[in-house]
Parts: structure tokens; sequence; C-alpha cells
């Protein structure tokens, strides 16, 4: 957890097969802290394995994990959250018996929050609350929101714990035009503090937020750079946009 | 000798295969955790000897036996527990209910006298063994076990039927979309189950025989080769049942008074060592709670408006509005009631203590208890030692909430990873080995006559029933301030998300098994002290206060009053309580009326049954009947 | 508005409910609380006393000096926590003035405290047959009419030794307090007669497998087996005994309880030529008797045992106590010392109390043999008269 560190996260030589199949085969890659970086690939590419073996609920079959230059390769999921790194669920994974208000509470009042944060926990949990834009519904129960409404809880979720890299899986899938400019937008508000790395397919709102872009196929990454730079590789248009 | 006791240990061991492989089934592949097997071993048993005496044909008597228990357990998961299909709680409640409601009404149809089988002359043959003589019907079953053994195996690995089956334990949907009819397949496991309890209890006619209280025996049997074996495995059913078989016979002849202890210990090795059984696998994630047919019943529209209101107020119960209310109806009581009544309502506070310790690790946490009594008895032996020690009723409370905690421990060491039906399965094993500890250890704990012990609270008021009463008040109210403070706490949200979402919990950095471990604790410090509450109500203790019918009286209070809400277990405890001196002062037939609530609770507390406001526009009434049936 | 004035009226309506306690008519029936096994593994032993006890007041129609009496029943399922709650219930709400019936001495204990606290007189009719229960823990109110465990594990003790000549013999029981009390008592009587216990094995109670048990018997060159078991456990025992081949080996005694008659239907064969010391048998000869065993045998179409003819004889106890104060029950210290003084005719012989409220009994040798249906108790000889609690013939 040093601040000098480099990487937000390295991969080096990472693979990961169920039985016979081979989902990641081989990655080797270096995500620089305080930028925005997109993850795109067809269906099927791998990405969201990438993101459980980056937050521990898949074990490698072979290769390293760095995470802020600390090794957690073989560290459970919680040692990694508490070291800075958090996650939204591409499902919206809620406690759905629960308040908005009590969600986010909770989210803030995390181990991995108290280390980090000036703030005492209440803040930040009204910090994360006007975030996603539900105080007027914070005392409801979860299972009453919208699925719109729970996708921007989940992403509340995921920053209220004040993450030094922040793992953002299709944070804008199922969400209407509307919903996804105003969740671009608070995306595009967090600050560099946190490192973020988004998955998602809605490439004309997610381009306009990243800063570098890496691009996975079949288990591989093909491209990896400044959006523009890879926007412009041929394979690429081949495989995504052709 | 020797070769007799082997030769006793292999055959008994046959038999209690058996009756194990039929309750591994049912859990293995339906995850049902069948309290009532032991009624279906009775039932057979008690079947078999009519049949066979009537008929003369011991066949007959076989035959007879097994299919009446078969019949018995299709009809039970048809009608009951098909409702409440992959919430392992309500199943093990209901049957809990079968289980009480089977044993009476064999005992009012059969009489209370032991039955046991008196072969006819022909087959009254036996071999000699060393300097005596071994029954044939005894050592017959040296074959007849590998023999169903094999049978069952075969059926279930290597046939296209087996393979239907195991497809639809996986996955039920693939399943039904590829043709195969689960509900049908359901029944069937249920019947090849109970099939074989009841095949047992026809084959041990001829010594253990028909009596009152054997299915609680048979079910403390199974369970502990299940847990040995490996809840869902068929190998480990069978060398777990040669084992304890053998360490029966044997131990038996050579340290006699160990006996209850020698079946436990093991149990609980493997636990510690090995928590899923010599031969189990950890079970998959827990079923989806689905909810299928449930008996629509039609209700007039003032009776809806009166349960609801009565639920949304139970819901949004200012607190401490209604806590005054209680507490001033309370301290009324003596004076407006009758000296027993204050007996009663001081039950029900005690026990609204115990459910509300078990409603901080279930209805808060998700963590469902079937051994909560542990808790409880650990209280209450404390209290009663404390007296025996001379020390004051304060202190002795102070000891059993420790010593309570000390079980919490114990227990937290054992189960703290199992989850759901697994948990289930580890609470009721770790509470029955200390009951069979504390009954066997004569010296320390008075065995199962009990102890009676001194301990009383100081006087502050002449009348023996009013200090008690005053006292009971009392440490109520410190309770209830301390459950208000849980509620309103932190760990309380942390417990409810760990219920809720554990993943998420873990992927924010919590240290979900710290917060299972605190909830354990905590919820014994409730129990407990109600435990030491008890001992002073009673003036004694006994074993059974660490029995099942206590954890499951808890465990249904905690349910019917609404798990997880505040007030629900202190409605629940009055619930039970109440209706209890209503039954009891109705009939003898207590226990069956006791089983039917639990089985009504059970399913309404679980959407198996459910209320349907009559449509006002509506003319079509949906009749009970046809709601029934698929 | 309206909700709470209707609540209100509600509430003031329970609370008359509940307020009201009308001095009640002086015909006032005398209420007799019946606490017994009903239901579980002692239901059968339970059942036997409870019919015992209805029996004699249904034939003397329910009434004593002129009051009706009242039979309040509840179950203890053998259990001491459910019997104490059950008699809470009797005490405290029926308000019962004598209680009666007990399954086992732990429930007996277990009320012990409880019924001296509350001067509820305690009539023991079942099988609590605890030494302490009328010694060392004895209290003004408790009564006993069935047994103690002294006395009936003691009079065979001589008579084994000298007059059976079983010289070596083993000692089975069941491991619970009454299992302890017979068999220390046996082998007090039998070791005094200058005769060897070879060993002692104590049984759970409970136990349906006992091949475990039986099978160092043959290995311990014994001549004989004393074996104390109850209800379900003395059929199994018996049974496994013969099947085993045992009882053509080594025979068997003990106390009267392994071969109550109302075993000994399930038992059949297999209990023929034991021998045991009895109190009680529908062959005794005394008009009492023969009058009880017809009218038993009319009423419930079987034969009684000791526990009915121990029930019928409690409820004799308790309606001559009453009409010896002229039916004045809630005089509590009169109607005590009137039971104390209790001396009757009845069909074990003459009835009474000794000093420390527990029933005097004669003991016969009683052997099973064939009878009219099935086996019954036969009369080999009386063995000893007026045998107290300590299993000494005054």
């Amino acid at each position: 957890m040093s601040v000098g560190a480099q990487a937000a996260i390295a991969v080096k030589g990472l693979k990961k097969a169920f039985g016979s199949v081979d989902v990641i085969r081989g990655i080797d890659i270096s995500f620089p802290r305080h930028e925005k970086h997109l993850i795109i690939g067809p269906n099927g590419a791998g990405k969201t394995t990438f993101f459980n073996l980056l937050n521990g609920q898949y074990a490698p079959s072979a290769g390293r994990i760095e995470f802020l230059d600390v090794d957690v390769t073989h560290m459970p999921i919680r040692q990694r959250a508490l070291l800075g790194l958090g996650r939204t669920f591409q499902i919206a994974s809620l406690f759905q018996d629960l308040s908005v208000r009590d969600n986010l509470r909770i989210a803030a009042g995390a181990p991995q929050a108290a280390q980090r944060s000036d703030l005492r926990a209440e803040e930040n949990m009204e910090i994360a609350l006007s975030f996603c834009g539900l105080k007027a519904k914070a005392d409801g129960a979860v299972r009453h929101l919208s699925y719109g409404e729970q996708r921007r809880l989940e992403i509340a979720m995921g920053l209220a714990t004040a993450p030094q890299v922040l793992l953002l899986d299709e944070p804008m899938a199922g969400l209407t035009q509307i919903e996804r400019g105003i969740v671009a937008e608070r995306i595009l508000e967090v600050s560099t503090a946190t490192s973020i790395l988004l998955i998602e397919h809605d490439l004309e709102v997610a381009l306009k937020l990243a800063d570098k872009l890496t691009v996975l196929h079949l288990g591989e990454v093909i491209a990896h750079g400044p959006v523009e730079s890879v926007m412009d590789d041929p394979f690429v248009r081949q495989i995504y946009l052709g | 000798m020797m070769t007799l006791q082997l030769v006793n240990g292999i055959a008994y061991g046959n038999l209690l295969f058996l009756i194990a492989a039929g309750f591994t089934l049912i859990f293995g592949i339906l995850r049902v955790i069948n309290m009532a097997h032991g009624s279906f071993f009775l039932l057979g048993a008690h079947v078999a000897i009519s049949v066979a005496t009537a008929t003369q044909s011991v066949l007959a008597g076989l035959i007879a036996g097994s299919l009446a228990a078969a019949l018995l357990g299709a009809l039970m998961e048809r009608v009951l527990l098909y409702r409440i299909q992959g919430n392992y709680l309500a199943q093990v409640i209901v049957t809990i209910g079968v289980l009480m409601i089977v044993g009476d009404l064999c005992q009012v149809y059969w009489g209370g006298t032991p039955r046991i089988f008196a072969l006819p002359e022909h087959l009254r043959a036996s071999v000699p063994l060393g300097a005596l003589r071994y029954p044939l019907d005894r050592l017959i079953l040296v074959i007849i076990g590998p023999a169903i053994a094999l049978a069952l195996w075969f059926v279930i690995e290597r046939t296209a039927f087996g393979a239907k089956v195991r497809a639809a334990v996986d996955d039920e949907e693939i399943a039904q979309a590829i043709g195969i009819s689960v509900p049908r397949l359901r029944v069937f496991v249920f019947a090849l189950g109970s099939l074989l309890a009841g095949l047992a209890g026809a084959l041990g006619s001829t010594f253990i025989g028909a009596k009152p209280g054997v299915d609680l025996d048979i079910i403390l049997l199974a369970l502990v080769i299940v847990v040995i074996g490996g809840p869902g495995s068929l190998v480990g059913s069978y060398v777990a049942a040669l084992i304890i078989g053998l360490i029966d016979s044997i131990g038996k002849s050579l340290w006699p008074e160990a006996s209850m202890f020698l079946l436990f210990a093991p149990m609980l090795i493997v636990l510690i060592v090995a928590p899923h059984g010599l031969f189990g696998k950890p079970s998959g994630p827990a079923g989806a709670v689905r909810q299928f047919k449930p008996i629509t019943i039609s209700c007039p529209n003032w009776l809806w408006s009166l349960v609801n209101a009565g639920r949304q107020s139970a819901m949004r119960l200012s607190w401490p509005i209604a806590a005054i209310v209680a507490l001033v109806a309370a301290i009324a009581v003596p004076f407006f009631g009758s000296g027993f009544s204050v007996t009663v309502v001081g039950l029900m506070l005690i026990w609204s203590i115990f459910a509300i310790g078990l409603n901080i690790m279930l209805g808060y946490g998700g963590m469902p208890s079937l051994g909560h009594a542990l808790f409880f008895g650990a209280g209450a032996y404390a209290m009663a030692w404390s007296g025996f020690a001379g020390l004051n009723a304060y202190v002795g409370l102070l000891a059993a909430v420790a010593s309570a905690c000390f079980a919490a421990l114990f227990l937290a060491a054992v189960a703290l990873r199992a989850r759901d039906a697994q948990l289930l399965l580890v609470t009721l094993a770790v509470a029955q080995v200390v009951w069979g500890v504390v009954f066997k250890w004569r010296s320390i704990t008075g065995g199962d006559d009990g102890l009676i012990h001194p301990q009383a609270f100081p006087q502050i008021s002449s009348d023996l029933s009013t200090n008690f009463y005053l006292h009971v008040i009392g440490a109520f109210a410190i309770a209830m301030a301390a459950y208000a403070w849980f509620a309103r706490s932190n760990f309380r949200l942390l417990l409810t998300g760990v219920r809720s979402n554990e993943p998420r919990l873990l992927a924010l950095g919590f240290n979900v098994d710290a917060i299972r471990l605190k909830a354990i604790v905590l919820s014994s410090i409730f129990s407990g002290f109600a435990g030491g509450l008890y001992a002073v109500y009673s003036g004694f203790v006994a074993p059974e206060l660490f029995g099942v019918h206590t954890s499951a009286k808890v465990l249904l209070m905690t349910i019917i009053g609404m798990a997880g809400t505040f007030f629900g277990p202190i409605i629940g405890a009055v619930s039970i309580i109440g209706l209890e001196e209503v039954f009891s002062g109705w009939s003898e037939r207590s226990n069956t009326l006791l089983g039917a609530l639990y089985i009504i609770v059970a399913l309404f507390g679980f959407g198996g049954i459910k209320f349907a406001r009559r449509q006002v526009t509506a003319r079509r009434r949906i009749p009970v009947a046809k709601a029934v049936l698929p | 508005m309206n909700m709470k004035r209707k609540a209100g009226i509600v509430l003031a309506a329970i609370l008359a409910g509940i307020g009201i306690v009308s001095p009640l008519a002086a015909q006032e029936p005398i209420k007799i609380g019946v606490l017994q096994a009903m239901t579980g593994p002692l239901a059968l032993v339970g059942m036997e006393s409870t019919d015992g006890f209805v029996h004699y007041f249904e034939q003397i129609g329910n009434k004593v000096a002129g009051r009706p009496v009242v039979l309040y029943k509840e179950d203890d399922a053998a259990n001491p926590s459910q019997g104490l709650e059950r008699t809470r219930r009797l005490v405290e709400r029926e308000r019962v003035h004598v209680l009666s019936g007990i399954s086992t001495s732990a429930i007996a204990y277990a009320l012990r405290t409880y019924v001296d606290q509350r001067q509820v007189p305690l009539v023991i009719m079942g099988a609590a047959g605890a030494n302490d229960l009328t010694d060392k823990q004895a209290s003004p109110y408790i009564f006993r009419t069935s047994f103690s465990n002294r006395q009936l594990g003691a009079p065979i003790g001589q008579y084994a030794c000298q007059k059976l000549g079983l010289k070596k013999i083993v000692v089975m029981a069941s491991d619970f307090v009454t299992g302890h009390e017979q068999s220390a008592a046996f082998r007090d009587q039998y070791s005094k007669a200058g005769c060897n216990v070879v060993r002692s094995v104590m049984v759970p109670l409970g136990t349906s497998d006992f091949t475990p048990f039986l099978s160092q018997i043959a290995s311990l060159d014994a001549d004989g087996v004393w074996a104390m078991f109850f209800a379900a456990d003395a059929i199994a025992f018996v049974k496994q005994y013969e099947s085993l081949g045992l009882k053509a080996k080594v025979p068997l005694i003990g106390p009267s309880g392994l071969i109550d008659p109302a075993l000994l239907g399930a038992m059949g064969a297999a209990a023929a030529g034991i021998v045991a010391p009895i109190y009680y048998t529908t062959l005794l000869e005394n008009p009492e008797n023969k009058a009880f065993v017809q009218s038993f045998k009319v009423r419930y179409g079987r034969e009684p045992g000791g526990t009915a003819a121990s029930g019928y004889i409690a409820a004799m106890a308790i309606a001559r106590a009453i009409e010896a104060i002229d039916g004045r029950i809630e005089d509590k210290p009169a109607f005590l010392a009137a039971l104390r003084q209790v001396k009757l005719k009845t069909p074990i012989g003459i009835f009474e109390f000794d000093a420390k409220q527990n029933v005097v009994l004669d003991f016969y040798l009683g052997k099973v043999g064939p009878g009219e249906s099935g086996y019954t108790l036969q009369v080999v000889e009386p063995l000893e008269k007026a045998v107290d609690q300590y299993g000494i013939a005054r």
C-alpha cells in the first residue's frame, strides 16, 4: 500500500481455466494509478472473469497479480478489500432487506474506509447518498427501488468505502439513456485519488470517461493504451468495431 | 464372547444402515432434514407386528410395514413439504410436528405397551455362537443389509432412473425442461427413504420392538450416523453404521456406563476434524426458497383487515410506548390474576428472553440453530451449581451467562463455517453431544434424574410467587434494554448484512467470521440468562433442558413471531406458552395438537398457506381442495 | 373514539372476569390430582396405577363423606420438568386438595420441595421407590403406598443364597436411582447371608439390545442372575435372556418389577420359571382381593397387577382418611393425622404406614407359571411378613 506505487494493478502471465476450458489465456498488463481505464471486448472475452480474478473471487490457474505493488495473487477477498480494492457487481449486490441509508452506512463503515478517509463514516455516508441522488428515498427498503436506482446505489456503495482502486463491472447495463448520462457524469466526478477500472458495452458513453482503453478478446489483451490510438488499431477495428 | 459381540455389532450395524440410508437419501437428494424419520420406523414396526400376528406370515408383516411407512412418507412430502420446498427450516419444523403427531396417534391406536414380535415356532431358530446362541432373525441382518446397500447403489449410480434423480437435484428447471417430472421424483425419493425406515422397524420388531419413545431414539441414532458418515453419502452411511454398531456392541460389554457417551463422542470428533463427515462433500449452494402452489384460503374482508392491521402495527410499534404498556401489564398481573397466572406469565417472560437470543442468531443473522437448548441448559446448570456453591443468585445469573458464553465458543469452534441445512444439523449434533454427556455424568450432573438445587432469589417480598415474579420482571427489563441497544447498534446492521448478502460484506472488507462469532456469543448470553432464570423457577435441572424438544420449541416461538422482527420472539413465546396451557386443559392429546400447531405455523410462516383477500368484484372463489391438488 | 370505547369495555370485562372469585358453595367437591405417565415409555405402568386408583372411587360412587370427588389427571411423561409444571398447574390452578401418582423417583424428588413448601399432601402410588423420599428427605406431607426400593430388593436376598442355593450371582440393573437402590438392597442381604455377588452390571435405561451385556454372563461362572428392569426394558431383557440360550443354563430371579403381570403377556413363555418376591398377585387368597380382581376384570377387561393394586389401595387410604375426619379435607393437620393412622383390609392384606409414612408390605415368593390365559404369578410360599421400608421384617 505504498503511496508511491506506480501501478494501481499489475498482472503478469495471468491464466484461468475452468476444467478444460481456458477463459483467460495469459494476460500481462499494468494499469497506472489516478486514471480511468476502460476495458472492452466481445461477449465471452473474459472480462468479468478478469475482474473476479482481480478481486479474489476466483483463484488464478497461473500468473501473478499485484495491487499497489503488493502481491495479492493468493490473498482472500477480504484482505484485498482491506488494502483498498473496491468492486461493484454486474448484478446489483445490495442488502435487500435494509434501507438505502443503511446500505451506505455499512459500506461507509467498512474497515477499509476508516483507514483512508479523514471524514467520519456518517459523513461519508451522506456524501455517497448525495452522489447517487437517492436522498429522497434514503429510508425506504432497497427492494422498492427501480433497477436504475439500484445500479446507482451499487456504484455509490463501491465509492463509499473510499477505495484506492475501484472495479466497476458494467455499471450502465440496463439503464435508460438519461440514466446513463447521469451515471457517466458521476463517474467523471470521482476524484483521481481513486483509480478506476471499468467494464462497459456502451462505447459512446464510456469512451468519454476513459483515459486508457484495453481490449480483451478470447482471454487475451489485444490492445492497450490511450483511447485514440487503440481505436485506430486496425485489428481492434476488425474484431470489435468492424 | 468376542465373536458374539462382533457378530451382534455387525448385525446391529446393518440395521442402523437401513435407518441411516433412508435419512441420508432424503437429505442428500432432497435437502430435507426429516425429523420424523423415526416415526416411520415406529409405524413400520407397529404395522408389521399387527399384520404378521394377524396373518401368521412374517413376510406379509415386513411388506406391510415397509409399505405403510412409504405411504406416510409420500403423503407427507406431497401434502406438506412440497409447499415449502427449498426451505430447510420450515421443513424441519413441519417434520417435528409430524413426529409429535404420529408418536401420539400410534400410542392412541396401539397403546403404550411395548410390542415385541414373537416369531412363530418354526422360525425361532438360533445359531450356536461361543457358549451361547444367537437368534437367526438378527443374524439375517448381516445378509439383508449389504444386499439393500448394493441395490441402492446400483439404482442411484447405474440406472437411467438414478441419473434422472441426480439431474433433478442438480438443476430442477432444466430437468423439468427435458421432461423429468420433479414432483414425482421427489415423492419417489421420499417414499423410498421412508420405506427403508419402515423396513428397519419391521426387521427390528423382534428385539427393539414398537414402543413410545423409540421414534426419538431412532432419529438421534440416524443423526449420529449421518453426521459421521457424511450427509448424502450412502457409502458413508454404511461405514459409519457399522462403526457405530460395533462401538455400541463392544463398548457396552466392556464399559456399560459410558454407552451414551461412546455414541456421541465419535460424532463430536468427526464434526471437529472433518465437518462434512468421513465421506461427505461440502453441500452445494442452498436452494432458492421457492413457493410452490400455496394453499389459498380466501377470507372475508374484515378478517383480512384485522390480520393486516395486526401485522402492520406489530411492525410499526413504537417501542417505548409498547414497552411501557407491557411493563405495566406485567406488573399488574399478580394483583389481578390468580397465583397460577403469575407463574404462567413468569414462564412467558423467561421463554421470551430465550427466544430473543435465538432471534439474534436466526432472525437477524440468518443462522438457523436447532440446538439452542445448549445455551439454555448451560445457563440453567450453572445456576444450579452456583446454588450448591452457596453463591448469591445474582452471581448465579452471571455464572449462567458465562457458562453459556463458554458453550457458544465451543459451538462456534465447530459450526462457524457451516451454513443453512448443514448448520441446523451441526447445532443439533453439538447440543445432543452435550445432552449425552450431561445425561451420563451422574456424579456431576445428577444424570437423567436431574438435580434439585437450593438456589433462590433473595427475599424482597414475603410471598414466594411474588418474590420470584418481581425478579423475573426485573430480569426481563434488563434483557429488553440490552436487546434494544443491540437493535439500534451498528452491529445489528452488519449482522443483517451477513444474512442478506455475505459476499458483499466480504468484498467490503468485513471480517464475516468475526461477526458471526459475536452473534453466536451475544445470542448465547440471552439464552443462558433465560436458562439461569428457569433454573430458579423450577428449582430443578435435568438433561432435557439440553434436548431436542426444548430447541424445537424455542425455534417455533421465534418463527411464529416472525423471525427477524424486534417483538417477534416475545409474541412467539407468549403465544406458545399460552397455547400450551389452553391445549393441556382441553385434552390428553396435547402432543397431537402441538404437532399440528408446528405444522401450521411452519406452513403459514413460509408462504405455504396464504390468506387471500376475497375480491370484492370477482365471483370466482377457488375452493381449498382445488388449490391443494396440483 | 369508537375503538377506544370498545376497547375500554372489553378491558373492563376481562378484568372483571379475572377479578371475580365468588365464594363457592359448601358442597365444593374434593379435588384429587393424579399425576402419572400417560405418554412415553412408562405410559404402561402409569396407566395401570391410575386405573386402580380410579376404580376404587368409581366403586364408591365418586363420593366420600357426602362430598363429590373429582379427579384431575395430568401427564408427566416420566419427565421431571413436565411433572413439576403439571403439578404447579394442579396445585395453583385447579387447587387440588391431595396429589397422587408419580411414576418415577426423579419426578418425586423434583416435587418434594414444592409439595413440602406448599403443604400439599402427596400420596405416592407409582413406581417412585427412591429410599430417601420417606427417609432422609421425608416430609410430613409425603406418603407412599407403593414401595420403597429397599423393600423390593431385600426380601429375596437371604432366600436366594440359602434356599435356592445360588451361591454366585451376577447382579444386573437399570442404571438409574431405582436400579441402584434395589440392587444395593439385594446385595446387602445376599452378602449377609454368606453368598457372593460375582459381578454388578449397570445397563442404561431404555436399552433395546441386551446382547453385549448378556454375553458376559456365560464366561463368568455364575449360577444365577438377579436382574432389575422395568417396563419395556424388562420385556426385552427377559425375551433376549431366553433367545440367547441363557435361560436354560442360568436361573433368573429379580424383584417384582421384572415380572409385573402387565408385562407377562408380552414376555410369553420366556418368563416361565422366574421367581421374585412379590407383594401382590391375583391369586392371593383374601376376600378383598377376590372382589377386587373380579371387579377390575369386568371394568377393564384384564387382570390387575401390583401397580394397579397400589393405586387401588392409595385411593382406599385417602378415602378412609377423609371419612375419618367427616370430609373436612381442608383441615390439613387433621387429614394428615388421619392418613397416618389408617389401617385397612385391602387386596394385599392388612395395610398400614410405618413411622415415616411408607407402606408396610407382606412378601411371598412368586413364580411365573402357566395360567388360564397365558402366564400368571403363582405363589410358592410366604417369604417375609410386615417388611418395612428398610427391608426389615418387623
